[in-house]
């Protein structure tokens, strides 16, 4: 049997868990860390509506680039993410029952649940739950939202991320992340996520590594928080999120360009969370006054 | 007798947490039953990664009657105290009977019995309570309700002498009953208990060993048969084997090959990614060195033996290997003298400085810690320079439990002393009280001087250990000095190696000022070596005989008074010195005489003229042996001499002599001896069963 190609495995995510009630929705249109950090995560996690929502989310880490040279590790690379509030009670056998629907066998593969104490700092969000292992592979993050932007998850979501690339590899049983089939046709016709993302990789790595114009990085943080703030005070909180996010990904470059000595990391790893905070706090007052 | 059964089936729970859950469970058990009076026979709990559950044996069939006085008010009180006594005690005045209390006279006493409550509704009264009080180290809600576990409780077993006791619980998806799920992949059926019988039987076969001993046992029994067959060890790491019974409940042993290109790395490194991020064991060759293979527990037996499990995670360890050879081979290009400047950026403790500044101050208090070859100074100095360079690896970055080890190969490989290489290696043991204790003189001085810095700057920045807190580990850095001197046998004078290490420190940080820092210090290293000494089941007695209040803070020293005192004293030479001393201590103590120069025209009889001639020999002899050999088992045997004369003194003469100057110079003779002895150790806190 034809293994699973990177973009049948998207397409059947999403057909999975429509079938479920979510939502599909498309990537938010920023530059963002991690699924998490859409607004259809982070601030639809607070308060009491219900919410289910899926989508895949292209996630920035500059850190982690590798120039396209290491199989394993990306700047750039997919999330699926899955948002349920409240978390429903079969929670676990929904997730297993998706892993069966892209073609894990549960007769023949070794599937766990570890423990994962999962927190994000900048945004002060934090869960408990697990990664998932595949064979020893980590696959999936499995969270219980309990906090976020500070404040705490009633009632609480099940956030599900899949790490596209990684179950993508385990399914192909690929060992080069840039040999994955992306399209699953053979011959002139197969396109791989190398045809798709290597040049990404290389220029974005030197861009982020090398070349980032830090003094511009720094005022355009500066400028992001400012606005940020500027907007929570017109009480308008998701335009004031999209500049948190802002702030947080220039941080992420000027981090991985090296010029944030360990004691600032701290101090703007603060300021980020800071406004999070503020946002997550004003957006929940007006989902109130609604 | 009732027997009682109860399973909580939950979302995996975290491994490192089971065992102390297991124990906690039981511990409320006893706890609550006690409190309701119930007795039982057994009681047996046991946890897997989804269920944590007991069984109870010998249970009462209900709670006993309980009979209970009320003593009332006096026969002669007023009827209101009368009536108000009935009411509260809920009683008519017929009920009561009349005692005479003697000489208080006649009061109403009242006897209420409690019937017993029947065991069914105590357990579940007992159950819901613990499901409300259990402490996880850490626990979360989940849904919309307010019940919190350690993840979401899914279902409860609750059987009384197979009858159903439901609870009281948040989550109306949490079923009480009789029924639990076996194997998540390899039973899909329910469960039905009646007996805890039939629920081990039933687990078994729906593939769950329900208890982790049996886990750990059947582990390791597959691991030593597939070792054995392929003639190979299994290296044995109990701490993880434990965490994989935690993460199993049909634990089956599949071996995987290690790449033939990745046995070029250090053993520690295949090992530490192996177990780090994959919980798999290493396998070892018969010379211990690492075979290429690796055992991982799988939780699930498959219809095609494993293989596909094997093939995924010979591929997810490659993948991880190929990470540790880029670090491996990229971290070589970099000379690790090299590296210090990236140590500037690594904040050691926020109140006290870099890693770098820290390197530097190791470097300048190595050579006070040296006690090898002189022509070797400069090696014990690079050593200690380029101890903590390897922090600022790539490798030693993924792998922190690598320090030390890394930099030992970077060492050897840019061609460094072997000296050197085993120092960067060896200078953070001992780490523990069982850990080996380095002995070449290089790793021994740069392991001194790290321990060193590290206690007299964190006490500098007036950060101390405080009751069960101590998060710096700085009790383990302490008895680690403490080790490093004993069992190398060193002389090393705290007082001043401490003044240097506080000298060494940057000024901006200091808050403690210098003599307090030093006071305290060896305060500390006191405390923690009647610690260690009294785990060497030294009498308690001794222990503080040779850690005076003024403390020298020779460790060395006191440890050899100490173990010749000992043995001195389990002679019987010893025990009768110790007695005539404390005989001439209370003498001396009890005449309260000051400074009075003994007079030796004044002695008087053959006892005493004998004593005082032995008494100076010994006082010779004894500072000889001390100044020259410090050799403290001759101390004794020389104190020993003194034990016949001062018996006859004792025999034959009287202190308490009609001439005031004649007792006062008895007085001073016996004195001169008490000081003799004390100056080695203070005999007068020795008491001996």
């Amino acid at each position: 049997m034809m293994s699973i190609s990177f973009q049948e495995l998207i397409l059947k995510l999403q057909t999975f868990w429509a079938k479920q009630g979510c939502a599909i929705l498309q990537p938010y249109d920023t530059e963002v860390g991690a699924g998490t950090l859409h607004p259809a995560t982070t601030l639809r996690s607070l308060g009491p509506k219900p919410w289910r929502a899926a989508y895949v989310q292209p996630s920035r880490r500059p850190g982690d680039g590798r120039y396209g040279e290491n199989p394993n590790r990306l700047g750039h690379y997919y999330q699926f993410q899955v948002i349920i509030k409240p978390s429903p009670p079969n929670s676990q056998e929904l997730y297993l029952e998706s892993l069966k629907y892209i073609g894990v066998d549960m007769q023949t593969n070794d599937i766990r649940f570890v423990e994962d104490d999962w927190e994000n700092p900048t945004i002060g969000a934090a869960g408990l739950g697990w990664e998932i292992w595949c064979n020893g592979a980590e696959v999936s993050q499995y969270t219980y939202f309990q906090q976020v932007g500070g404040i705490a998850c009633n009632p609480v979501s099940l956030e599900l991320t899949y790490g596209l690339e990684r179950l993508a590899m385990v399914l192909q049983k690929v060992e080069n992340v840039y040999e994955l089939n992306w399209n699953g046709l053979e011959g002139d016709k197969k396109i791989t996520y190398g045809d798709v993302f290597l040049k990404n990789e290389q220029q974005f790595s030197a861009y982020h590594f090398e070349h980032a114009t830090t003094d511009m990085l720094f005022q355009h943080f500066r400028d992001a928080e400012q606005e940020c703030l500027k907007l929570l005070g017109a009480r308008l909180p998701l335009p004031a999120y999209d500049h948190c996010i802002k702030a947080s990904h220039i941080f992420n470059i000027l981090n991985a360009r090296g010029v944030i000595s360990v004691t600032e990391r701290a101090t703007y790893i603060a300021r980020v969370r800071d406004l999070a905070k503020a946002t997550c706090s004003l957006w929940l007052a007006m989902e109130k006054e609604d | 007798m009732s027997w009682y059964l109860l399973e909580l089936l939950t979302e995996e729970i975290p491994a490192r947490m089971q065992e102390k859950a297991s124990e906690q469970l039981g511990e409320m058990l006893k706890e609550k039953l006690k409190a309701e009076g119930l007795d039982f026979k057994s009681l047996e709990t046991f946890i897997t990664p989804r269920r944590l559950g007991a069984f109870l044996e010998g249970l009462p069939a209900a709670q006993n009657d309980r009979v209970e006085e009320k003593k009332g008010p006096s026969v002669t009180a007023s009827p209101d105290a009368i009536q108000g006594f009935l009411r509260s005690a809920n009683v008519s005045l017929e009920e009561c009977e009349t005692r005479e209390i003697p000489g208080k006279g006649y009061f109403y006493f009242v006897q209420k019995t409690t019937k017993g409550q029947s065991l069914k509704s105590l357990l579940s009264k007992i159950v819901s309570e613990i499901i409300q009080e259990f402490q996880w180290p850490k626990s979360m809600r989940w849904g919309s309700y307010t019940s919190s576990w350690v993840r979401p409780l899914r279902s409860v077993i609750s059987l009384l002498n197979n009858e159903i006791v439901p609870l009281s619980l948040e989550d109306p998806h949490i079923t009480v009953g009789r029924s639990t799920h076996g194997h998540r992949f390899l039973a899909s059926k329910a469960l039905e208990v009646h007996s805890f019988d039939d629920y081990k039987r039933g687990l078994h076969e729906f593939y769950v060993m329900y208890d982790p001993k049996e886990r750990f046992s059947f582990i390791k029994i597959q691991m030593e048969k597939i070792c054995a067959e392929k003639k190979l060890l299994v290296k044995e790491d109990d701490a993880l084997l434990k965490e994989v019974v935690g993460l199993t409940e049909w634990p089956i042993v599949a071996t995987g090959r290690i790449d033939k290109q990745f046995m070029t790395l250090p053993p520690e490194v295949l090992e530490t990614t192996m177990k780090v991020h994959q919980r798999y064991f290493s396998v070892l060759n018969h010379d211990r060195t690492t075979a290429p293979y690796f055992l991982v527990v799988a939780n699930t037996e498959t219809i095609d033996h494993q293989t596909q499990i094997v093939e995924g995670n010979e591929r997810v360890l490659r993948a991880r290997l190929s990470d540790a050879a880029f670090f491996w081979n990229h971290d070589q290009k970099i000379p690790l003298i090299e590296r210090l400047a990236s140590l500037k950026d690594l904040v050691f403790h926020e109140k006290i400085g870099s890693v770098a500044e820290k390197a530097q101050r190791i470097k300048l208090l190595s050579s006070f810690c040296f006690f090898g070859d002189r022509r070797d100074f400069s090696l014990v100095e690079t050593a200690a320079e380029l101890s903590k360079a390897d922090l600022a690896t790539g490798m030693v970055g993924e792998f922190p439990e690598l320090q030390g080890i890394m930099g030992a190969y970077y060492a050897k490989i840019e061609g460094k002393p072997e000296a050197v290489s085993l120092a960067i290696r060896e200078h953070y043991s001992p780490l523990g009280p069982n850990d080996k204790v380095p002995i070449s003189p290089i790793s021994v001085g740069v392991a001194l001087a790290d321990k060193i810095d590290t206690l007299v700057s964190f006490w500098a920045a007036g950060i101390q250990p405080t009751g069960s807190k101590d998060p710096y580990a700085l009790r383990r850095s302490a008895l680690g000095v403490i080790r490093l001197i004993l069992e190398n046998e060193l002389t090393l004078p705290l007082r001043d190696v401490f003044s240097k290490a506080y000298d060494f420190l940057p000024i901006g940080m200091k808050k403690e000022p210098k003599e307090t820092v030093l006071k305290d210090l060896i305060e500390f290293f006191k405390g923690r070596l009647k610690v260690f000494l009294k785990n060497k089941e030294f009498d308690n007695s001794i222990i503080e005989s040779v850690l005076p209040p003024h403390w020298d803070g020779d460790i060395y020293k006191s440890y050899q008074i100490l173990e010749a005192l000992d043995r001195f004293l389990q002679t019987s030479g010893g025990q009768d010195l110790l007695v005539a001393y404390k005989r001439a201590a209370n003498i001396v103590d009890s005449a309260e005489i000051l400074d009075i120069v003994l007079d030796e025209t004044l002695l008087d009889q053959e006892e005493e003229k004998d004593l005082y001639q032995v008494f100076l020999t010994v006082q010779k002899n004894v500072e000889t042996v001390i100044r020259l050999a410090a050799d403290y088992q001759r101390v004794m045997e020389r104190f020993s001499d003194l034990r016949i004369p001062l018996d006859a003194f004792f025999d034959r003469v009287t202190v308490q002599s009609d001439d005031e100057k004649v007792r006062e110079n008895r007085l001073a003779l016996l004195k001169s001896i008490r000081i003799l002895l004390e100056s080695v150790a203070n005999f007068g806190t020795i008491s001996l069963p």
